[in-house]
């Protein structure tokens, strides 16, 4: 059986308004050193541009979140959310290294803002999933 | 639970809108209060870090150095820069009266190596005179560095093979020092013998660092410890005096200009909390008094099906405590995870050492924060709550719920 | 249970406090136990005020009011609130419910107010009896007018209290419902409920086993 939930709830505009502003930090305040003087990148560049992939992808998720109504897919979107988030949060410097100097833009905006951010938009994600489970779980009893 | 508890949880459920409002008010208290005092401490916490790195009464370095400020973007940004001084003037230096011990310094600042792909700063030390960097190192390390080795800043990551290069000399890194929240942190210690290779590598493959003076000869700057009975200040100023084109700089000078700078970043630190703080007082005050006159029919209903007038200011007095707790733990979470997140960027922005405080007294202020703003949501949703509960039930069955 | 009254008087003060602005004259009352009794008077004759110091809320500046043997402005607050919970029905009126709570749990909360356990079906046949069994999970705030006031007489005699105290019971009801209610609180008195209602209502008073006209804080 189909459910229908409100789309606009305050946990789908949190969550749009988190990944739009992750994607667009990202980009701007939280991008690192750009390329060194030969045109070669730091390594830092990678770490950024898979962080950067996942952000464009979560906004885009959390785009979709607002469109589609059925309350299944859009519980699948906010686990796919969350997901991404945990990742995003062992890219930079975990999963892919960073420059070695910790002074260094990548560590101190890049893998800072990626962390602040993922944490937020991964705890906003689990809020919305604890709720629709629950609102779930009570239409059914 | 008791009847209160799960009323106010209704309630609050209830009203989600002014939940929120409130419960934003909430966070914004206690994370103001939170997160400035722990900037604070940080700052103050930083400052001793640095009067404890620096180790020596004195510092001479290079007139022009101390004018253009390029010992102190060393000190406290972390910029790599270098000047020289001809190494004369240790030895004069040493020969004064009222100075203990004289230990020279090297500065050199890396080209783009493999390590960082970035420029380093590199401190070269005398092991045999030093009595500033050895405490630190042997602190860290345990033992004395060997030729070749280096000790590294704790904001410079030591990579597998623990190898570093620089101007073609190649280096072997044994320790991490601790943070200090100062420029410090991103460099790099060596001692003598190994600077001395480096420069004169540096000075071969084309880098004119040196300038006038020959690389053999050259020092950045020297560190002094004073003899007890001896005033520092005194003995700054007589270097002044006798020695020309360089600058001697007590270290608590050094410190207390910093301290100047602190305290007016503290004051505006306080300014910006008593205002947020009056500003939300002043809104909580209002709204739990429109928010009481607002829910005088709902308290009084309370009344007619049994409620005592103590049941009622329970109920209003566990909405409030769960609201500002609620709101306390969430804004002094975000506060931790921002001000944590990006204590570094802070510190470059102010130009000031900045340490954050320990694990433990983040803790307890965390939870100091969230009990005063607490209290104080308490205390003025109180007033509301006397106002209404003293009001005689008849007054409102008659003017109808 | 019978309640009466005995010469109680009560003043309503302005802001400034210097003249009252309404006086309840000494009044003395005996409403006997298991009859309907209704007091009838314009707006601001006083009838709410009396009700409120029967109710045991509004403490007279004389007099003495007792329900069954007690005396009940002799009691403590918290006693007197919870002989009120267990003894006595009040409909206030106008709408009263706390709008964000279900129609279930607003007529749940004198029961949870001193841990007693709440009787599901009790609570639903009285319900079904009232037309709102359908609303049981719905939030108050969606109720009509009519349905409040429904919810408020429910809510009153949900405990079966020897006492029911009615403000304008019938106020904001269609025909059927009207004649629901005061058959209802008809009924109630003959288990033994008493029942005391101030009404503007014409119809009401045919219900009534003894009438009393309120004018001007007097009651004649």
């Amino acid at each position: 059986m189909s459910t229908k939930t409100k789309r606009f709830g305050i946990t789908d505009t949190i969550l749009l308004v988190l990944s739009a502003s992750y994607y667009l930090l990202l980009l701007t305040v939280f991008k690192p050193c750009g390329p060194k003087e030969d045109g070669s990148f730091m390594v830092c560049q990678w770490s950024w541009r898979a962080v950067l992939v996942l952000a464009a992808l979560t906004l885009i998720l959390s785009i979709v979140r607002f469109v589609i109504a059925e309350n299944n897919i859009r519980l699948g979107l906010s686990i796919a959310i969350l997901s991404q988030s945990v990742a995003a949060i062992f890219i930079p410097g975990t999963i892919i290294p960073l420059c070695m100097m910790e002074s260094m833009r990548c560590h101190e905006y890049t893998k800072q803002g990626n962390f602040v951010l993922a944490i937020l938009i991964a705890a906003a994600a689990v809020v919305d999933i604890v709720l629709k489970v629950k609102a779930k779980y009570s239409k059914k009893k | 639970m008791r009847f209160e508890i799960k009323l106010a949880i209704k309630n609050i459920k209830g009203h989600w809108g002014r939940s929120a409002a409130l419960f934003a008010l909430a966070a914004l208290l206690a994370c103001s209060i939170f997160g400035g005092s722990i900037i604070i401490r940080s700052l103050q916490n930083g400052l001793r870090s640095y009067e404890k790195r620096l180790g020596a009464d004195i510092i001479v370095i290079p007139e022009e150095a101390a004018g253009e400020g390029t010992f102190e973007s060393i000190l406290l940004q972390g910029i790599p820069g270098y000047f020289y001084m001809d190494m004369d003037v240790l030895e004069a230096i040493r020969g004064l009266e009222g100075v203990k011990a004289a230990s020279p310094q090297f500065y050199l600042a890396s080209a783009s190596s493999g390590c960082c792909d970035t420029l380093v700063q590199i401190i070269g030390f005398d092991p045999d005179s030093d009595f500033s960097v050895k405490p630190w190192i042997l602190e860290n390390y345990g033992k004395m560095i060997n030729d070749g080795d280096v000790i590294v800043g704790s904001d410079i990551r030591i990579p597998e093979n623990k190898s570093f290069r620089f101007y073609n000399v190649e280096c072997r890194a044994v320790a991490k020092l601790g943070k200090t929240g100062t420029g410090l942190d991103s460099a790099i210690y060596a001692d003598m013998n190994t600077i001395q290779r480096m420069m004169e590598s540096a000075d071969k493959i084309g880098f004119d660092y040196f300038e006038s003076v020959e690389p053999e000869n050259a020092v950045s700057s020297v560190l002094i410890d004073v003899t007890d009975g001896y005033e520092v200040r005194d003995v700054a100023r007589k270097i002044n005096l006798e020695f020309e084109g360089v600058r001697a700089i007590s270290s608590k000078d050094m410190v207390s200009g910093i301290s100047e700078g602190l305290s007016g970043v503290s004051k505006v630190v306080g300014g910006l909390i008593v205002f947020i703080w009056g500003l939300s007082i002043a809104v909580l005050i209002v709204s739990f008094n429109m928010i009481v006159n607002e829910r005088v029919g709902e308290l009084a209903l309370l009344r007619i099906i049994g409620g005592t007038k103590k049941m009622l200011a329970g109920v209003l007095l566990w909405e409030t405590i769960i609201i500002s707790v609620g709101g306390g733990l969430l804004g002094n979470a975000l506060a931790s995870l921002v001000i944590i997140s990006f204590s570094d960027i802070l510190r470059d922005a102010l130009k000031v050492p900045l340490l954050l405080t320990n694990g433990w007294i983040i803790g307890i202020v965390f939870l100091f924060s969230v009990l005063v703003s607490t209290i104080v949501c308490v205390l003025t949703s109180v007033i509301a709550a006397n106002r209404i509960t003293s009001k005689d039930t008849a007054l409102i069955l008659r003017e109808g719920l | 249970m019978n309640l009466s009254a005995k010469n109680v008087s009560f003043k309503y003060y302005g802001k400034k406090k210097k003249k009252p602005i309404f006086e309840l004259c000494s009044t003395s009352l005996d409403v006997p136990e298991g009859k309907l009794t209704a007091i009838i008077g314009h707006s601001g004759s006083g009838k709410s005020t009396l009700l409120s110091i029967l109710a045991g809320v509004l403490r007279p500046e004389k007099g003495d009011v007792t329900v069954g043997n007690v005396d009940i402005y002799s009691l403590s607050d918290r006693e007197r609130s919870f002989y009120r919970n267990k003894n006595i029905g009040v409909i206030p009126q106008g709408n009263s419910s706390l709008k964000h709570l279900t129609v279930f749990e607003n007529i749940s909360l004198p029961y949870e107010m001193y841990g007693d356990g709440v009787p599901r079906e009790n609570i639903d046949a009285i319900l079904r009896q009232f037309g709102l069994i359908e609303l049981s999970d719905e939030p108050a705030c969606g109720l009509s007018g009519g349905e409040q006031r429904r919810l408020a007489i429910v809510r009153a005699i949900v405990r079966k209290p020897s006492i029911i105290l009615a403000d304008e019971p019938t106020g904001d009801l269609d025909e059927d419902n009207r004649k629901n209610v005061l058959s209802e609180l008809k009924k109630m008195t003959m288990s033994g409920t008493t029942v005391l209602m101030v009404t503007h209502d014409k119809e009401a008073e045919g219900y009534a086993d003894q009438v009393f006209k309120m004018e001007n804080g007097v009651l004649l």
